[in-house]
């Protein structure tokens, strides 16, 4: 979303790499979160959600009552939310009309203790958005989802960050047992995954969000690379040094994919946003001669489980099946 | 020797003599066949220099050769390529004497096809499609809404700029750039009210120019419209030297001063909405080609204008090269490149010439 593309544009790099649990004091709680440490007395009881995902993993850990205020969501309309999560949505006073967090004065105002987005677009104050520092100083701590950083940790970020994450949210909010416990649930779908395409040939994927010319698709680095390869596919574009980039129809055509991702985020209300069916269309007949054209084997994934978040993990297993169904009959 | 022409020949060029007009001519013409032949060949994908040529002797003689190529290798240099390649000539020289044209006509060596808003206007309608979707405009495609930007641009600029019918030259450049920075505020702001980052991205990708869309299929309408226009355009040269010397010595030289900078406005206009419907905005090229030919021939249009049409399309072939292959597979938006190689090319022209 707008994220990549401010990331992109981002200058400001958070330094450390790898945010790990820090040991549990007697009375602060603190978790290390995109190079700083998040320190608080007691849980967050007035949280802030941004883009969707962020929402959804809170709604994972059942802490919809400690949520004050969330983003819009419209991609793909009532579809588009993870299974009984739409009621806990409605519930939620709505504070942007958008994706992004609300500008800085109402993002202030809303006097929350904690923030959790994914990416820093809805921090950049060159957007009109309260900083990660503006926040913390005003008492409600950003908690970045993915390790989305900065560009260049955005490029190295992994599906095995979406554990660490909800390792940190278990002891933010002192509920540590419900974190392991849906993070057993994950990882034992990862692993099921895993155990049933092992060994089976690696079905060619190129993963695109449309175009005709240049084609825009996932390169090598990043989290949608990691997804193809853990749902037993292999990025055609894995040479390349790109999460989402302009890639030639040259390099499309060449590639000869057996199978199309197809980022899915049309907005429900009819504006905006191309169909993942024209999206198809477009890249099929770029890649007119490869497989994915004559069997025209597509799969929309929706947009936010390309993003960091509980759901990329449930996005891998429906990859699998899509490129391996003989694996799961 | 007309007025105009003393005039023009006062400025100093590099190469002055009539032999040495017809070499550049020759060189130039040499360097559109060899970019040409270099952009066919080569690409994100490496496909033999025997496929390749293999490949279009055998499209445009059926039968001459024995396929020995795989149908993606045909589907790359045949579908891709050479259209591609082909736009690029036609958008390197619509641009270049469109922009050499625009400077004689407003007596502005900063004029280019941007300068009069109409880019700006195509932009706006393509970004209302990427952003808003087609549905939003009556379901126009990209390019059609791109060209009726441009032609609103062009007639809001006219309206404006024209006083009693005739066309004043500092209103008519005031006029588009206030027009050009009203257009920018408001795509600027649909991109920014725009729900999906995503095809933010792709706009701007689109908005900094690319040939990568080129194919066979949107080939005709840019080239019957920039060939016809550019066609037109280089035997102006006439009445553009008398306009360079002055309105009044243009008027006693029997030309009718207020019709043709009209008639020049519309006819280089229509081009640039087709150039910005097909390839984005790509800047750079309309400015400083004029300009760099002026330093290779001199100021006469006579020269100018068929120097610029051949240096603006080995210019824009070169530079299209390097945007698919520099960073290959993924691809460069032309503005990045174009500057890039063309600053310094230019910069040293300037040096030779002090």
């Amino acid at each position: 979303m707008r994220r990549l593309l401010v990331l992109a544009l981002l200058l400001t790099a958070c330094g450390q790499t790898t945010p790990a649990a820090a040991p549990v004091e007697q009375k602060a709680i603190t978790v290390q979160n995109c190079g700083r440490t998040l320190t608080f007395d007691q849980p967050p009881a007035k949280v802030v959600t941004g883009y969707q995902p962020s929402l959804e993993t809170l709604l994972a850990l059942g802490l919809q009552d400690k949520i004050v205020g969330r983003t819009a969501f419209e991609e793909n309309g009532p579809d588009g939310f993870l299974p009984g999560q739409k009621a806990f949505y409605d519930a939620i006073p709505q504070i942007s009309e958008t994706i992004m967090l609300p500008q800085k004065e109402v993002m202030l105002a809303q006097g929350a203790d904690f923030v959790i987005d994914n990416g820093q677009s809805s921090f950049d104050p060159a957007g009109g958005y309260a900083t990660v520092d503006e926040l913390q100083t005003a008492g409600a701590p950003v908690f970045v989802l993915g390790n989305w950083c900065s560009p260049e940790e955005t490029l190295k970020s992994t599906v095995e960050q979406t554990f660490i994450d909800l390792r940190n949210l278990g002891i933010v909010f002192g509920v540590q047992d419900r974190a392991e416990k849906l993070i057993a649930d994950l990882q034992a779908q990862l692993a099921d995954v895993e155990k049933r395409v092992a060994g089976r040939p690696k079905v060619k994927v190129l993963a695109t969000d449309g175009g005709t010319g240049p084609v825009t698709a996932y390169g090598g680095a990043g989290l949608m690379n990691q997804m193809i390869a853990k749902a037993g596919g292999e990025n055609v574009l894995a040479a390349t040094q790109a999460d989402y980039s302009e890639f030639s129809v040259e390099q499309v055509a060449a590639a000869n994919p057996e199978a199309l991702l197809v980022i899915d985020y049309v907005v429900y209300d009819g504006k905006a946003a191309p169909t993942a069916d024209k999206k198809a269309a477009d890249v099929l007949g770029v890649a007119k001669n490869s497989p994915a054209a004559t069997e025209k084997r597509v799969l929309p994934i929706p947009a936010a489980a390309a993003h960091p978040g509980y759901r990329n993990i449930l996005a891998i297993v429906e990859m699998a099946k899509f490129l391996h169904p003989d694996a799961f009959v | 020797m007309t007025v105009a022409q003393k005039a023009a020949s006062q400025r100093v060029s590099v190469f002055r003599r009539r032999s040495t007009f017809g070499l550049v001519l020759g060189l130039l013409a040499a360097a559109v066949v060899f970019s040409t032949w270099l952009a066919v060949s080569i690409g994100a994908v490496q496909v033999g220099l025997a496929e390749c040529w293999g490949i279009v002797a055998n499209r445009l003689f059926p039968g001459s050769v024995t396929p020995f190529w795989t149908p993606v290798q045909e589907q790359i240099v045949w579908d891709f390529r050479l259209p591609r390649a082909l736009l690029a000539l036609l958008v390197g020289a619509g641009l270049s004497v469109v922009g050499a044209v625009l400077q004689a006509l407003v007596r502005n060596p900063l004029a280019d096809p941007f300068l009069l808003g109409i880019s700006s206007g195509a932009s706006l309608g393509a970004v209302a499609v990427f952003v808003l979707g087609a549905s939003a405009l009556g379901g126009l495609s990209l390019s059609a809404a791109a060209f009726g930007g441009a032609l609103l641009a062009l007639v809001l600029v006219y309206v404006l700029a024209q006083r009693g019918g005739r066309l004043i030259p500092s209103r008519l450049v005031l006029a588009g750039v206030a027009l050009h920075f009203l257009f920018q505020a408001i795509y600027s702001y649909i991109l920014q009210q725009a729900q999906s980052g995503r095809a933010a991205q792709q706009v701007l990708f689109w908005l900094l120019g690319s040939l990568g869309g080129a194919r066979w299929e949107m080939l005709p309408i840019p080239a019957i419209v920039l060939g016809a226009g550019v066609a037109y355009l280089l035997v102006q040269h006439r009445p553009l030297n008398a306009l360079a010397a002055g309105e009044d010595t243009a008027t006693s030289l029997g030309v009718n001063v207020g019709a043709f900078r009209l008639q020049m406005f519309v006819l280089t206009s229509l081009p640039v909405g087709v150039m910005v419907a097909t390839s984005g905005a790509i800047a750079f090229v309309g400015l400083m080609v004029p300009h760099a030919a002026r330093l290779l021939v001199g100021a006469d249009h006579r020269r100018v204008l068929p120097v610029s049409a051949l240096l603006g399309a080995a210019f824009l072939q070169l530079v299209d090269i390097a945007a698919r292959t520099v960073d290959a597979p993924q691809e460069l938006a032309l503005t990045i490149v174009t500057a890039v190689f063309g600053a310094p090319f230019f910069l040293w022209l300037l040096r030779r010439r002090a």
